[in-house]
């Protein structure tokens, strides 16, 4: 076993410029994958979010009575697929706004003693599927006005997730096939390399898995340093780019790179690029040697 | 331990190497194979270590019908025998004592068992004091040497050479021819194809001839032509 990484190591070392391009292209094939399944996996985090957030929002009639009020969350209660609802009077929405416009608060200024907002109701759903069935319902009470919700935007999240995902996986496949070809390139000059003495090997009697372990072992070690160099790439990127995005655009809800993130980009890159790098040595290996 | 029924090698479909062997040879037997440049000696020592197999007939080596062995069954097969050439075929990039230690360490030998081995065979070839060189700082004699310390550390039950001294020079050859003798005293079956009549002359050994493929001469303390 030690046997086979000591010799790996000095295949590797033996065909430098080769290797390095190996190493290279299992780099962006693994970058690619991985940037990917960041994108998805915050791309579903915003979903959530937004699912999570307002689902259903009704206005209702101005000048509404208390009474009238509890009537109508008593109702709301009722209806199915709801799992939350609240009250935000008009005082209490020109909070909201006054704190999503910070830096513009200006604007609302006056706005207390005239006060245009209606009273609304923000109504939670249990999930996706059910914001148009509670929505009808909402329409249906007395002294609700109106009723939004979020359907467009949400169908089109999902669409950009959709077109995103298709071209990341494709990427993916491709770059990923590259890199199995051009591993498997580096483990057949590796074996060309050292013809001489595999024929030796042969001849003293070694088992073809004796043979063939360090170059095996060498696949393997290029599609691993690919997939940590890409996994020490993309967490540096992210770290920049989600701190970046929190200053810029403080209300876009971005993974945070504690927690599992970290854990989930190490392993799918790794085990990729194990699988990458010994599937390519495999293929060379089938070719040149048996 | 070997034997040979109706051969023939044929390379590229065409090239007859050998044609019409019948040869035994017993446990314990030294045998010289002789004949001209392409008469087929070097296909024949390959038949024998399972480099080549038959185009036609059988090949018994060690109980086992080596047309027929199974590919996963040849290291094994190899383990048994040792293989001595002319090019020496040393890795470069090891020392004496690691090409020796080499042939052991393909068959999960345990390593203490190694370090023992190995310098036992490196005393017998007498080169226990340049374990340490690597092949580009010995001498031709030297490197064959190492050759055969190689072929002997597994204690083999036959030991195969196709000209062993091609490149050595006479008192250097007759040094490789002693050993091989040393080997065959100690029980091992010894087949030597060589062009070096001298030592065939004065070895007294078997004698196989061989020309265009066929066996035309076989005799027991025998000499290099008739
Ligand atoms: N791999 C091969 N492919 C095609 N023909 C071959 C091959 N090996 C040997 N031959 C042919 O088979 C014949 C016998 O060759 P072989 O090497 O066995 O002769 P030899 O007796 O060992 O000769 P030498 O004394 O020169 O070593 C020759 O005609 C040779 O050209
Ligand atoms: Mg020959």
């Amino acid at each position: 076993m030690f046997h086979a990484f000591a010799e790996a190591w000095k295949g590797l070392r033996r065909n430098g410029l080769s290797s390095f391009l190996s190493l290279l292209t299992t780099f962006i094939a693994l970058s690619l994958l991985g940037a990917t399944f960041l994108v998805e996996a915050n791309l579903r985090y915003m979903f959530k979010t937004v699912e999570q957030g307002m689902d259903v929002q009704a206005f209702l009639k101005k000048g509404i009575s208390p009474t009238e009020i509890g009537e109508i969350l008593a109702a709301v209660k009722e209806i199915p697929g709801v799992s939350d609802v609240t009250y935000v009077s008009p005082e209490d929405g020109l909070k909201e706004l006054r704190e999503m416009f910070q830096d513009m608060a200006s604007v609302l200024d006056g706005l207390e003693t005239n006060n245009p907002l209606p009273p609304k109701i923000e109504v939670k759903t249990t999930g996706v599927e059910e914001i148009v069935s509670v929505a009808s319902s909402l329409r249906g009470i007395p002294g609700v006005e109106d009723v939004i919700y979020q359907k467009e935007a949400q169908k089109k999240l999902e669409a950009i997730g959709r077109v995103l995902q298709i071209a990341g996986l494709a990427g993916v496949i491709s770059m990923g096939v590259v890199s199995v070809l051009v591993i498997g390139n580096s483990i057949r000059l590796t074996i060309i390399a050292r013809r001489h003495e595999v024929a030796i090997m042969k001849l003293v009697g070694a088992t073809d898995g004796f043979i063939t372990a360090p170059f095996f072992f060498e696949g393997l070690l290029l599609g691993f340093f690919g997939a940590v160099a890409a996994s020490g790439m993309l967490i540096g990127v992210y770290y920049w780019l989600s701190g970046w995005l929190a200053a810029t655009l403080p209300y876009l809800p971005v993974l945070p790179l504690d927690g599992p993130l970290t854990t989930d980009i190490l392993t799918i890159l790794v085990i990729t690029g194990l699988a990458v790098g010994g599937f390519g040595s495999a293929l060379s290996l089938r070719k040149y040697l048996t | 331990m070997i034997r040979l029924k109706n051969v023939e090698k044929t390379y590229n479909g065409h090239i007859t190497a050998l044609s019409g062997i019948n040869l035994q040879v017993e446990k314990g037997e030294f045998v010289f194979l002789v004949g001209p440049s392409g008469a087929g000696k070097s296909t024949l020592i390959k038949l024998l270590y399972r480099e080549e197999v038959p185009t036609k007939g059988e090949v018994s080596v060690l109980g086992e019908d080596l047309g027929r062995m199974r590919r996963s069954q040849i290291p094994f097969f190899r383990r048994r025998i040792g293989v001595v050439f002319q090019d020496f075929k040393l890795l470069e990039d090891r020392t004496v004592y690691e090409n020796v230690a080499f042939a052991l360490r393909v068959t999960n030998c345990p390593a203490r068992e190694i370090q023992k081995r190995v310098m036992n065979a490196l005393h017998i070839v007498n080169l226990r004091d340049r374990r340490d060189a690597y092949p580009q700082e010995l001498s031709g004699g030297e490197q064959q040497r190492v050759a055969i310390a190689r072929a002997l550390v597994r204690k083999p039950e036959i030991l195969l050479a196709d000209e062993p001294t091609g490149n050595l020079d006479p008192s250097t050859s007759m040094e490789i021819f002693r050993l091989l003798e040393r080997a065959n005293l100690y029980g091992t079956t010894v087949v030597v194809a060589t062009h070096a009549r001298a030592f065939v002359d004065a070895m007294k050994k078997r004698v196989v001839e061989l020309r265009d493929g066929r066996i035309v001469r076989d005799v027991r303390r025998g000499s290099y032509s008739e």
